[in-house]
Order: C-alpha cells, then sequence, then structure tokens
C-alpha cells in the first residue's frame, strides 16, 4: 500500500503530540515531586502558619489548611450527595412530570458550567444578609452578615460537587436491569423499596464515582474559598477549635484550606513564600492522586460486574 | 455518553399488593422537591447576580463595554475609594477586563485546539496498548489537578524562563515608562489555561474517537486508506459534535477561570499594543474573572460590588451559552454514532 508522504508527517506530528504530552506531565510531576519533598516535614504538615520574614512572608505549618480542605469537602459533599441522588433518582425512575424533568436536567447542566467565581459572588449576595448572619458573623453594627465562613463555602462548593454526583449516579441507575424492578414490584414491593433495596444498592458504584469526582472539584477549588471563607491562612484557628463543643464556633469562623494557602503563598499572593507554596501543592496533589486512583478502582469494579 | 432516557417500568396501581403507600408518596414529593430547588438555584443565580451588578451597567450604558480614557485599574480604584475629591464613583469602561478574557480564552483555545485533537488521535489511535491505557488516567489526572497547581507551576517556572529568554533589557527598559514587563504576561495567561483545557479535550475527543463504529474504519483500510487517512477521512468528521462540544466544553472553564490567571497574567489591566509587534504577548493583561478575585478585599464599597458583580454577569452569560451550545453539540454528537 503506497503510504504518501503528507500522511507521514501527519503521524509524525500526532506522535510528536503524543512526546509532548508526557514530558509535560512528567516535567510537572518531577517539579512537583521535587520541590514538594524538600519543604515537607512532620512539623510542616502538623504546625499551624505563622508569619515569616521580610523576604518570606510565610512560616510554619499546614495543618488549619489540611483540617480546611476536608471540612469543606465534607460539609459540601453532605448537603450535595442527598440533593444530587435525589435529583438522579428523580430524573431517571420518576421523570413527571415531565416539563420539570427537563428544566431540572437543563439545570444541571448549567450548574455545571457556571465558574466557581461566580458560585462565590453569588454567596456573597445571599450569605451578608443580616438575617443569616447565623452562619459566619456579624459585620459590627451595620446589619451585615460577613458572608465568609466554612459554612457559607460548604454550601457554594455543594452546588460544585451536586452535577458529578448526579449525572454518575443517573448512568449508574439506568444500567440497572429492568427485570430487577420488575421482580420486585412483581413481589408486591412499593416504588420506595423497589428503589431503596434494588434500584439504589444496584447503583452503587456509579454513585460512589459521583461522590469522589464531586469530591475532587470541592477539594481543588480556589475562589469560593478566597472569598467565602476569607484568606485568612495566617490566622490560626480558634482556641480550641478541635473540641467537639466548639465546633459550631469554628464552622462559623474563617479559615483557609490548601488551596488558598497555595495561592496566599506564591508570588502572585501577599505571602510570596515558594517554599510552603510548594509543600502545600505536594499535599493537594497527593489528595488528588487518591482521588483518582479511588475513581480508577471504581471503575474497574463496575466493568467487573457486568 | 448515555442517553437518559428509556421506557419506564413502573409498578401498576390496580395490581393490588402493597402499590402507592403513603411513603410513596411523600417520596415523591421530596424528590420533586429537590429538583424543583434546582431551578430556584439557577433562577437565584442569575436574580442576585444580576441584581447587585446592574447599577454598574445603568451608570455606563453601552460605554461599559468601551475603553475610556481613564485606566480600568484606576476606575476601579476610585469606585472603591471615591474620586478624588471624595464623592461617589460609578464610571466603568470594562474593555480591558473583556479584551483580557478574549485574548488569553482566544489564545489558549488555538494552541490547545490542534495539539488536544493531535496527542488525542495518538492515545486513541496509533499508540501501542499498554502506552495508551498508561496514558488515560494520567489525562484524568491532569484534567483533575487543580488550577492554582498550574498557576504556581507558571509563576515559579515558567515566568522566569519567559523573563531571561524572551524578553531583552533594552527593549523592557524603552516600554517600562508605559508598562513594566515581567514574565507573568499574555503568553504566560495563554499558556496556563492550555495547561488546564488541553487534558480536558483530549479526555473527551479520545473518548469520542473510540466510540467510532469499528466497521466504518474497517470500511476506510479496505478501500485502501492508510491509518493516518482513515483518522482524517473518517473518524475526525464522525466527531465533529464531540469536537464543538469539547472545545465548548473547555472554553467555558478557560473564560471563567480567575485564580490561575490572576496569578499568570501580571493582574494589570493594561491593553496590549499591537504595534510592539510580538511584545503584544509580553505585556500584561487582567481577565474579568481574575479581577473579582483581585479586588475582592474591596466588596464594601457598593460602586466596586456593582462592578465586580457586573463582571459576573457578563461571565454568567457567557458560560450560559457555552452550555447550551456544548448540550446541543453533543446531542447532534449522539444522534451520529448512536444509530449504528
Amino acid at each position: 500500500m503506497p503510504v504518501r508522504l503528507s500522511d507521514r508527517i501527519g503521524v509524525g506530528i500526532a506522535y510528536v503530540a503524543g512526546t509532548i504530552l508526557i514530558v509535560a506531565v512528567a516535567v510537572i510531576m518531577l517539579w512537583l515531586i521535587v520541590q514538594g519533598l524538600g519543604t515537607i516535614s512532620w512539623d510542616f504538615l502538623t504546625g499551624e502558619p505563622a508569619p515569616g520574614t521580610l523576604e518570606q512572608g510565610v512560616s510554619g505549618g499546614i495543618l488549619p489548611a489540611i483540617v480546611g480542605t476536608f471540612l469543606v469537602v465534607a460539609f459540601g459533599m453532605a448537603v450535595a450527595f442527598p440533593l444530587g441522588l435525589g435529583v438522579a433518582i428523580f430524573l431517571t425512575e420518576y421523570r413527571q412530570p415531565a416539563w420539570l424533568a427537563k428544566g431540572t436536567d437543563t439545570a444541571i447542566d448549567l450548574i455545571f458550567g457556571v465558574p466557581s467565581i461566580v458560585f462565590a459572588l453569588f454567596g456573597l449576595a445571599i450569605f451578608s444578609q443580616g438575617w443569616l448572619s447565623f452562619i459566619s458573623n456579624p459585620v459590627g453594627d451595620t446589619g451585615m452578615a460577613t458572608a465568609q465562613s466554612f459554612f457559607c463555602s460548604s454550601l457554594m462548593m455543594a452546588l460544585i460537587g451536586l452535577p458529578p454526583v448526579v449525572r454518575s449516579s443517573q448512568a449508574a441507575i439506568l444500567g440497572v436491569p429492568d427485570q430487577q424492578r420488575e421482580a420486585a414490584y412483581a413481589l408486591g414491593k412499593g416504588r420506595l423499596t423497589t428503589i431503596r433495596r434494588i434500584v439504589v444498592p444496584g447503583a452503587r458504584p456509579g454513585i460512589a464515582t459521583g461522590i469522589v469526582l464531586g469530591v475532587g472539584r470541592i477539594a481543588g477549588d480556589t475562589a469560593i474559598v478566597w472569598i467565602l471563607l476569607g484568606g485568612a491562612v495566617l490566622q490560626a484557628p480558634p482556641d480550641g477549635w478541635y473540641l467537639p463543643w466548639n465546633l459550631m464556633d469554628f464552622l462559623r469562623s474563617e479559615g483557609s484550606t490548601l488551596t488558598t494557602y497555595i495561592f496566599f503563598s506564591s508570588p502572585a499572593g501577599e505571602g510570596n513564600s515558594p517554599g510552603p507554596a510548594y509543600g502545600a501543592a505536594f499535599v493537594l496533589m497527593v489528595v488528588i492522586l487518591i482521588v483518582n486512583i479511588a475513581l480508577i478502582r471504581l471503575s474497574r469494579r463496575k466493568i467487573g460486574k457486568r | 455518553m448515555a442517553t437518559f432516557t428509556r421506557p419506564l417500568v413502573e409498578p401498576r396501581p390496580q395490581s393490588g399488593g402493597a402499590s402507592a403507600t403513603r411513603a410513596d408518596g411523600i417520596f415523591r414529593a421530596v424528590l420533586i422537591a429537590i429538583s424543583a430547588f434546582m431551578l430556584i438555584v439557577i433562577a437565584a443565580i442569575t436574580v442576585f447576580v444580576f441584581y447587585v451588578g446592574w447599577p454598574s451597567f445603568s451608570a455606563n450604558g453601552l460605554s461599559w463595554f468601551g475603553s475610556g480614557d481613564t485606566p480600568l485599574d484606576v476606575e476601579l480604584g476610585y469606585s472603591f475609594l471615591g474620586d478624588p475629591e471624595g464623592g461617589r464613583y460609578t464610571t466603568l469602561n470594562a474593555w480591558p477586563a473583556l479584551l483580557g478574557t478574549l485574548l488569553t480564552t482566544g489564545g489558549a483555545l488555538l494552541l490547545s485546539f490542534p495539539f488536544a485533537l493531535l496527542a488525542a488521535i495518538f492515545i486513541a489511535e496509533l499508540a501501542p496498548k499498554r502506552l495508551a491505557a498508561f496514558l488515560d488516567p494520567i489525562v484524568s489526572v491532569l484534567a483533575a489537578t487543580p488550577s492554582v497547581i498550574y498557576g504556581l507551576f507558571a509563576i515559579l517556572v515558567l515566568a522566569p524562563l519567559i523573563e531571561q529568554n524572551l524578553i531583552p533589557q533594552d527593549k523592557a527598559e524603552q516600554i517600562s515608562p508605559v508598562v513594566t514587563l515581567t514574565g507573568a504576561n499574555v503568553l504566560l495567561g495563554i499558556l496556563v489555561l492550555t495547561l488546564m483545557i488541553a487534558p480536558l479535550m483530549i479526555a473527551i475527543f479520545a473518548d469520542a474517537l473510540r466510540a467510532v463504529p469499528v466497521k466504518w474504519k474497517e470500511g476506510a483500510i479496505a478501500l485502501g486508506c492508510d491509518e493516518w487517512r482513515m483518522t482524517r477521512r473518517v473518524s475526525i468528521r464522525a466527531i465533529r459534535p464531540a469536537l464543538v462540544a469539547g472545545t465548548t466544553l473547555a472554553m467555558g472553564r478557560a473564560v471563567g477561570e480567575a485564580i490561575a490567571l490572576s496569578m499568570a497574567t501580571g493582574s494589570i489591566a493594561f491593553i496590549p499594543n499591537p504595534l510592539d509587534g510580538y511584545f503584544f504577548f509580553l505585556e500584561p493583561v487582567r481577565s474579568l474573572a481574575s479581577s473579582i478575585v483581585d479586588y475582592s478585599e474591596g466588596f464594601e464599597s457598593p460602586e466596586l460590588k456593582a462592578n465586580l458583580f457586573a463582571f459576573g454577569v457578563i461571565l454568567l452569560i457567557t458560560t450560559a451559552a457555552l452550555t447550551i451550545g456544548a448540550k446541543i453539540a453533543s446531542r447532534a454528537a449522539e444522534k451520529k454514532l448512536g444509530g449504528s
């Protein structure tokens, strides 16, 4: 078969693109590992941040940022998961009234597409109203609220985590064979029982995939945290924040997550401390890798079941 | 992508037994309430962001979209602190920020589309099976990597490289009365957005390429096409809707990216001068989204708040249009590939 020169060039360029991809990945990962491991130490992981010197604005550890990331992820998903699963069940098992199903389907797509900075603005507009100051803190006696707290940021994070939960759950629920539903109905079971005992358990790996995708999105978001949790990277959490009875106060306070810590410590932020920024970036990347490994495992399990 | 429709399997109410109990009814009502809540959320986002941002549009009319004599940064500063006489300041000419978003997004799309398409062809068609199986999860990790990490990479690794190699000292001094040239500029913004959106596009394109029916490819080979010709003539044509869907999705990401651009573009609302030749790309800009982050400490001033929310309105409209465009395109993609 004659192979034209232009075809050879085309294949060659595609190979070059593939090589560039591999090299870019290798460079970024190596850079993170080398720079990150140089900073990471036990004290760095378990200490609290402190103001540094003139040249390097941030010193100390990143424990509050790690805790902040886990809190925002946990609270965000705690809100997003039941809502998302509910929407998914409605869109697959009920679909009536039809106009609502169509509208909700489009709404989920739109929520997927809205940039997180716009969610941050939305949260600011809502949560800064005085009567909502119980989830953040009042601003003096202006009748406004700060709109900066773990509650505020987690509620907006829930909107970011929701679309992947809906879409993955939807696909998984559709994968549950109709015969199983028919069998349950034939046994005289109602709809709720069928969904609870047959549909949801059958769709579990797909639902879990959605949760993991949502966790990855929430953990990686910076804009919402920056505006709705404050850039309070150098501010230590309130005394005794880890005690259960202080939980409410802690969740109403400002804080930081790994992403805002990186942003603050980068040369673009006020901290200008590459060292700690590298360390936090490394930790965040480890979190993202764990999330992705979980995803690969879940998708393998799904294939194995079929 | 699965279509989310199939005939419903429902219990028949007249079949007796335990059909519609009270719990079933409550459950159904809860689900309807949750789904209706999603519509309320979208409506509330639109209403609130428009409501707070509206004064900025109404005070400036169409000149909001133009460029004024006063630099945008000065205007935003005045709207925070009041004008020099201490009065309120509502004038805003947002063209520099609009241009910043257009330049960085457009540049990133021009750079990442051909690259992503070629890389997707490499992964889906050309690469040995083992290498492809290894690259697949890596592409998804890259797509999931937080933008702040790409921003950090850009400002700590790429910015010094650009500053040392691409900006000659004499030219920098010549331009310095107008604007200071650093490693953070349009070019770096384009690069960081490319890093962000290329993996997303690769993942979508490669998935679509794999969904092209094998029969079509075999047909092409049987007619004497080699691998490349088959890819170009059959596969790429078949996945055109997916190319549109993936690109619009990536564009939405790029338009709304605030943090990475705030780190990478120098954060000065400068209008790069096309007459400067390739230095056009080495001058700083600031996009709509990163302006919101950069001025996030000034929300207590109502004028600045209105201006920043007005930026949010533009982002909201743009991304909503892109989302709907992507949806239409992916429907077309399903139709095209689903029927075989």
